[in-house]
C-alpha cells in the first residue's frame, strides 16, 4: 500500500517536473526571442515615448512614412556596412563611394550621354558601385591588406574625385525615372524588398553562410576549402553596389547631386549596423536587425527634430546611442549566450 | 588488379621547404587500406607538413604520391578530397560562431533549386547527419547549437561525423586526443576504431604514445622530417619507439 502510494507520488512529480520542463524551455524561447530582437522591442517602446510626447506629430501615417522614405538612402549604406562588418572587415569608404558614384553617374546621364534611357541609366550607380567596391574588395581579399587603412584612403580617393569630377552640384537634366528613388510609393517597397531578400540570401545561400563563415574565423575556413580571399572581395564588391544603389535613392530624394553628397554618412552607416547588433568581431549580425538599427536612428532623427533639437547637439546624441548599443550589445550578447549555454 | 600490397597511398621522396627551414626531408611511407598508421614525433618533426601537403592546404615542395597505384598530384584542399582524403585538423577547423550542421558541411553544403535561386538545403543535411552521430554516440543538444558551446570531445566528434559523410577513404587526424579530458579521449580512440571499422584508412598524428598503441596497426616515427622508425604496433617494438622519440627530444630541445 505505502509502496504503491510512494510510486504515484513519483509519477506526480515526474509530470510536473516534465511540465516545468517544458514551461521552461518556452520561456527560455521567449527570452531568446526578445534577447534576439531586442532593437525592435527599443524601437517600439521609443516610438510609444515619443507618440506619448506629440501624439499629433508622430502617430500620423505621412510622418512614418516620411521618417523611412528619408533614411532610405542611409539604409543602403547600412546594408553594406552590416555585410562588411559580418565579413570580418570594415568600409570607411561606403558614403564617399555613394557620392562618387552618384556624381559620375549624373554626369554621364546628363552631359555625357544624355540621350541614355532613364531605365538604363537607373543601372548606372549599382554597376559604378560595384566596381568601386572591387577596388576594396581587390585590395582586402587579395593583397590582405588592413580593410581600414584601404578604405580610408579609397574614402580620399572617392571623395577627391568626386569634387575633381564636379565641384559644383548638378541640378537638372536628369533623364525620366533617372529620379524615381524620390517616390516614397515607390522606395519603401523597393528598400523592404532589399533588406528581406539579403536576409534571405544570408542565411540560406551557400554565399551567405561563408560571409558569416570567413567572418567567424577565415582560418577555419581556408582549411575547409572556401577561400576568405574570394570571399571579402565578393563581399566588399555587394557592397560597393549597394554604396551605388543609396547615391541613387539620394539623388532621387534630393533631386540634386551636390559633391558633398553622403557626407559624415558613414558614421550614422556604423551607428546603425552596431545598433542593430552586428558585431564588430564578424561572424555576427542579422540584416533585419541592422535595419532595425537604421529605423531607430531615422526615429531619434525624426523625434529630435519634432522637439527642434539644436543639430549640433543631435550629433552628440548620436555618438551617445552609439556608446549605449556597444554596451547594451555586450550584455545582450552575454544574455544570450547564458540562454544558448546547453545544460 | 587492385592486390592487397599496393598501398592505399604511398609517399616518395617528399621534401617541404619553408624558406631555408628543410621541415620535411625526404619521406617515404605508405597507408594500406583499412589500416590505422600511427604518426608520432617530437614537437617540430615535421608530422603536420608531411601531413598538410598531403592534404593540400601547404603543398610539398618535392617528391610524389601514389594513390592505388597510380602517381596523383595533390596541389589543393579540392585535390585531395576529391579522391576521398578527408583531414581533422589539430584545431578542428571549425568555425565556433556558426553551429554544428553548418560546420559539418562548411564549404560542401547540398543546394535545391535552380539556377541562381539555389538554397542550401538544411533538412537533407539534418537528416543526413542525425544517424552518424547516433551511431558514434554523440549527443549533442541541438544540430543548430553553436560550435562554441561544445565540449571538447564533441568538437572532435563534429570534425570526424565531416570526415565519416563525405565517404572518406582516408582520414587524417591531427592530435586528436591533445586537450581532452578522459573519457573524451576514450571516445576518439573509438571513433578511430569505429573508422577502420568501416574500412577506412586512418593515420592518426600524436605525441602521445600511449594513444596511439591503444588503436594503431603501425607506427612511423618522424624526427627532423625525417623518418626514423616503421614498424608494426607489437608489444615489443613499443619500447624501442619509447627510446628514439626519447633521444630525438634530446636533439630539439
Amino acid at each position: 500500500m505505502r509502496r504503491k502510494k510512494s510510486s504515484e507520488f513519483y509519477t506526480k512529480l515526474q509530470a510536473q517536473w516534465i511540465e516545468g520542463d517544458k514551461m521552461n524551455k518556452n520561456l527560455k524561447k521567449a527570452q531568446l526571442f526578445v534577447v534576439n530582437n531586442f532593437s525592435w522591442f527599443l524601437i517600439i517602446v521609443l516610438y510609444l515615448a515619443f507618440a506619448g510626447l506629440r501624439p499629433t506629430g508622430m502617430l500620423s501615417w505621412s510622418t512614418v512614412v516620411f521618417m523611412l522614405h528619408s533614411s532610405i538612402p542611409l539604409g543602403f549604406l547600412v546594408i553594406g556596412e552590416a555585410l562588411c562588418l559580418i565579413v570580418g572587415g570594415l568600409d570607411v569608404s561606403l558614403a564617399q563611394m555613394a557620392g562618387f558614384t552618384a556624381m559620375l553617374s549624373a554626369l554621364i546621364v546628363t552631359q555625357w550621354a544624355p540621350g541614355l534611357p532613364g531605365i538604363v541609366g537607373v543601372f548606372l550607380p549599382v554597376i559604378l558601385g560595384l566596381l568601386a567596391g572591387s577596388v576594396n574588395g581587390f585590395f582586402i581579399g587579395y593583397l590582405k591588406l588592413n580593410p581600414f587603412l584601404v578604405t580610408l584612403g579609397t574614402f580620399m580617393g572617392f571623395e577627391a574625385g568626386t569634387l575633381l569630377l564636379h565641384s559644383y552640384p548638378i541640378y537638372s537634366g536628369f533623364p525620366n525615372h533617372y529620379l524615381f528613388g524620390g517616390e516614397s510609393s515607390l522606395s519603401i517597397p523597393i528598400f523592404v524588398g532589399v533588406v528581406l531578400l539579403m536576409a534571405f540570401l544570408l542565411n540560406y545561400s551557400r554565399a551567405g553562410l561563408y560571409i558569416y563563415g570567413v567572418g567567424g574565423n577565415a582560418q577555419s575556413s581556408r582549411m575547409l576549402g572556401v577561400n576568405p580571399g574570394h570571399v571579402k572581395f565578393f563581399t566588399f564588391t555587394l557592397a560597393g553596389a549597394f554604396a551605388g544603389l543609396s547615391g541613387l535613392f539620394y539623388t532621387g530624394f534630393l533631386n540634386t547631386v551636390p559633391p558633398s553628397m553622403g557626407d559624415g554618412d558613414i558614421f550614422l552607416a556604423f551607428a546603425g549596423a552596431i545598433i542593430g547588433g552586428v558585431s564588430l568581431e564578424g561572424g555576427r549580425g542579422s540584416m533585419t536587425n541592422a535595419f532595425a538599427g537604421l529605423v531607430f536612428l531615422a526615429l531619434i532623427e525624426a523625434g529630435l527634430s519634432m522637439f527642434n533639437v539644436n543639430p549640433n547637439l543631435r550629433r552628440a546624441t548620436y555618438g551617445i546611442l552609439v556608446l549605449a548599443a556597444i554596451i547594451i550589445n555586450r550584455y545582450r550578447s552575454y544574455f544570450r549566450d547564458r540562454l544558448l549555454q546547453p545544460e | 588488379m587492385n592486390s592487397d600490397n599496393t598501398p592505399l597511398l604511398r609517399m616518395e621522396n617528399i621534401h617541404k621547404w619553408f624558406g631555408k627551414v628543410h621541415a620535411v626531408a625526404g619521406v617515404d611511407l605508405s597507408i594500406g587500406e583499412g589500416e590505422i598508421l600511427g604518426l608520432v614525433g617530437n614537437n617540430g618533426a615535421g608530422k603536420s607538413t608531411l601531413i598538410k601537403a598531403l592534404v593540400g592546404v601547404q603543398p610539398k615542395s618535392r617528391g610524389r604520391f601514389y594513390w592505388k597505384g597510380e602517381e596523383i598530384e595533390i596541389d589543393s584542399i579540392q585535390d585531395s578530397r576529391a579522391l576521398g582524403i578527408e583531414a581533422v585538423y589539430q584545431d578542428q577547423a571549425l568555425v565556433d560562431s556558426m553551429g554544428v550542421i553548418k560546420n559539418i558541411y562548411y564549404g560542401r553544403e547540398p543546394v535545391k533549386g535552380f539556377g541562381p535561386f539555389k538554397t542550401v538545403d538544411f533538412e537533407k543535411m539534418k537528416k543526413e547527419v542525425r544517424p552518424l552521430f547516433q551511431e558514434l554516440g554523440l549527443d549533442v543538444a541541438s544540430l543548430d547549437q553553436e560550435v562554441r558551446f561544445c565540449s571538447g570531445g564533441e568538437r572532435q566528434g563534429v570534425a570526424i561525423v565531416r570526415a565519416m559523410l563525405f565517404r572518406a577513404k582516408m582520414v587524417i587526424l591531427d592530435e586528436p586526443t591533445t586537450a581532452l579530458s578522459v573519457p573524451a579521449i576514450k571516445r576518439v580512440l573509438d571513433f578511430i576504431k569505429a573508422l577502420k571499422g568501416e574500412g577506412i584508412s586512418v593515420v592518426l598524428i600524436s605525441h602521445n604514445l600511449e594513444h596511439v598503441y591503444q588503436v594503431a596497426d603501425r607506427i612511423a616515427v618522424m624526427s627532423h622530417g625525417e623518418k626514423v622508425m616503421d614498424e608494426n604496433a607489437e608489444e615489443h617494438a613499443k619500447e624501442e619507439i619509447e627510446r628514439v622519440l626519447h633521444e630525438t627530444a634530446g636533439a630539439v630541445d
